[in-house]
């Protein structure tokens, strides 16, 4: 099964664009599983009711979506580490707002390391 | 046993047997009416029998299957009794909970609480457990809060109580493989996904799909996964078709005769379709599973659903009802079954667009011939449906309206009850306020109507046959239908009037666009 990772990092209340943004660029490739990763300003009470449409749009994948905040932005790299092996991750979209672009440098070092195909996308 | 790691637990309105009687379980989607609610909390949802530690002797069966995918996984797992938490959550790592509708959004309670303007008691149930002391204190120390079962989707509605009382992972689909990673992700103190949904392509195959290890309530045993027809308002069609071989369901039968449960209620979305050759019933397997059941010294066999198209195909090519209602009551004490079914709407062009198999191998514009006849036949049979019909699907006109209640007319003589419920169309679960400001349009109240009649004309002699043996139950049941009866009787006047302005096209009819 082919899965992809998508990266949001920005404010939350642009996290619904990204995530958009994304998900178009994928749904061209032949892709079943998504793991979504949200670096972000708020909780969930504000990240979910910018997922929500685009959850129910893609019912026919699966997903697993992790949030995190700009102070826990370790947990992302180690997650985003750890899961390109385990659910055999084939290709990343990044998507950052300009406030989430200061974090892109490192990741991008992280997946480079991976040697994976990415691309990077602003809003 | 002093302390588990991952409890498992649920609201009193799912965590009860229900006196024995699966049917009274949809007391508990309806706030309480005419009766005080600790009575028909008691009526409905009686406390069960749970052993020393709290663990209830039968559970539901989404929440065992959970369970026993934990345990076989090598996990501290356990179903407790919600009254019983608090004995373990000073100490567990996970607090698990799963629900066939947290917040009342799906149908009937939806329906229900529209009429009424009051909240069901699942919901009320639900909120009271999330809002209790052992909670919020297993919160307050660092515990993990870990949601699923069939109405997990609800929870993209509610952020601000996700947010409120801390949950930590929803899983929406099939969990019985994920939740042993999520497990697993606790115990090494790892970040946990907000949000898990399982497509059709991850869900767990026959082989990983775990065994019960207690007993589940009123001995339900899953026979098959996912249903071939297709209806577009059903999200049970997006699953892959899975038949669970015999044997498992043997051992989960004799799993629930160890704790005393020698009744089973099969559960599917179609029990007629178990082994079949796409939609055409085939006796053979029907007859195997059935006669497996028998020789284990099952007492009594109950169906969850059947569809109207197998009973009348099934019946027409080799009697595969008749064949096996004649097993089960020549094996058991029982003389008669109840089952639940959809007849949806008794419009062919409705039927057409939004259920075009649901008549199969019949054609759509067969829909209410096949309907009357399945009832013809289940009435034959002894065996009593309680079927659905749903309003305000999509592209719904007003003749479409004109063709159910033609359909209900040809069904009044047949003993049963008729549910109406309401659809929410996907556009609508998009958008939360639309959910939560959700209404009854005047033209549907012709049916709902139509259905109360109905219902009201079969229930007390259904009340009879099915709750003799549960005289506290029966009284129960009794009270509430004379309450419903005088009420019908007080609104009447009010709601002919309302359909006398209807009929003269005072309430204009949008068919709703996707």
């Amino acid at each position: 099964m082919n899965s992809a990772c998508i990266v949001y990092i920005g404010k939350y209340n642009n996290i619904g664009r990204g995530l958009v943004k994304c998900f178009n660029e994928i749904r061209r490739s032949n892709v079943h599983r998504f793991l979504i990763f949200i670096l972000t300003n708020e909780g969930v009470q504000h990240i979910i009711p910018q997922i929500r449409s685009i959850v129910l749009n893609n019912i026919r994948y699966g997903i697993r979506l992790y949030s995190f905040t700009f102070n826990e932005s370790n947990y992302l790299t180690a997650e985003l580490a750890h899961n390109i092996e385990d659910m055999k991750i084939t290709s990343i979209y990044i998507c950052s707002d300009s406030y989430g672009s200061r974090y892109l440098n490192k990741l991008e070092e992280l997946i480079k390391e991976h040697n994976i195909e990415y691309k990077v996308m602003t809003l | 046993m002093k302390n588990i790691d991952f409890v498992i637990t649920v609201d009193r309105t799912l965590m009860t047997n229900h006196h024995g009687k699966e049917f009274i379980g949809f007391m508990t989607t309806s706030p309480a009416i005419g009766l005080p609610e600790w009575l028909w909390m008691r009526i409905a949802a009686p406390k069960p029998k749970v052993d020393d530690y709290g663990r209830p002797i039968e559970a539901p069966y989404g929440l065992r299957k959970i369970e026993a995918a934990l345990i076989d996984a090598g996990f501290n797992a356990a179903i407790i009794d919600p009254d019983y938490i608090h004995r373990y959550l000073p100490k567990a790592k996970a607090l698990l909970i799963g629900h066939h509708d947290f917040f009342a959004f799906c149908a009937p309670s939806n329906v229900w609480w529209a009429v009424t303007k009051k909240e069901p008691v699942n919901r009320k149930h639900f909120m009271k457990l999330m809002n209790s002391e052992p909670i919020r204190k297993f919160k307050k120390r660092g515990g993990k809060i870990i949601i699923g079962g069939p109405a997990a989707w609800q929870w993209l509605h509610v952020e601000d109580l996700w947010e409120k009382w801390g949950v930590d992972t929803v899983i929406d689909g099939e969990a019985e493989k994920i939740i042993v990673d999520i497990a697993q992700r606790i115990i090494d103190n790892k970040p946990l996904p907000k949000y898990v949904y399982i497509s059709a392509l991850e869900v767990p195959s026959i082989d990983e799909i775990p065994v019960i290890k207690g007993a589940s309530v009123n001995g339900l045993i899953e026979i098959m996964r996912g249903c071939p027809r297709g209806c577009k308002f059903c999200s049970v069609t997006l699953r892959p078709l899975r038949y669970i071989p015999i044997d498992k369901v043997v051992a989960e039968a004799k799993v629930n005769m160890k704790y005393g449960r020698k009744q089973v209620i099969l559960h599917s979305e179609d029990i007629l379709l178990y082994g079949a050759y796409g939609v055409k019933p085939k006796l053979e397997p029907l007859l195997k599973l059935h006669k497996a059941l028998l020789e284990q010294g099952i007492d009594a066999i109950g169906w969850s659903h059947v569809s109207l198209a197998a009973v009348v195909y099934g019946e027409r090519n080799g009697k595969v009802l008749s064949k096996l209602m004649e097993l089960i009551y020549s094996n058991t004490n029982q003389d008669y079954m109840g089952v639940q079914t959809g007849i949806e709407t008794g419009s062919p062009r409705l039927a057409k667009i939004i259920m075009p198999a649901k008549a199969a191998p019949y054609k759509p514009e067969e829909w209410p011939d096949v309907v009357e006849e399945a009832f013809a036949i289940m009435a034959d049979n002894k065996i009593l449906p309680a079927a659905t019909i749903i309003l305000n699907l999509p592209e719904e006109i007003p003749e479409d309206i004109m063709k159910t209640l033609e359909l209900m007319d040809r069904l009044k003589n047949y003993p049963s009850l008729i549910v109406p419920m309401y659809f929410v169309p996907l556009g609508v679960l998009k958008d939360k306020k639309a959910l939560l400001s959700f209404k009854i349009k005047r033209e549907h109240i012709e049916i709902m109507w139509k259905c109360l009649e109905h219902s009201l004309r079969w229930a007390p002699k259904l009340a009879e046959t099915y709750l003799a043996g549960t005289p506290f139950v029966k009284i129960g049941v009794k009270i509430f239908l004379k309450y419903v009866e005088w009420k019908k009787k007080s609104i009447e006047r009010k709601v002919k009037e309302i359909l006398e302005e209807a009929a003269k096209g005072k309430y204009e009819h949008k068919p709703v666009t996707r």
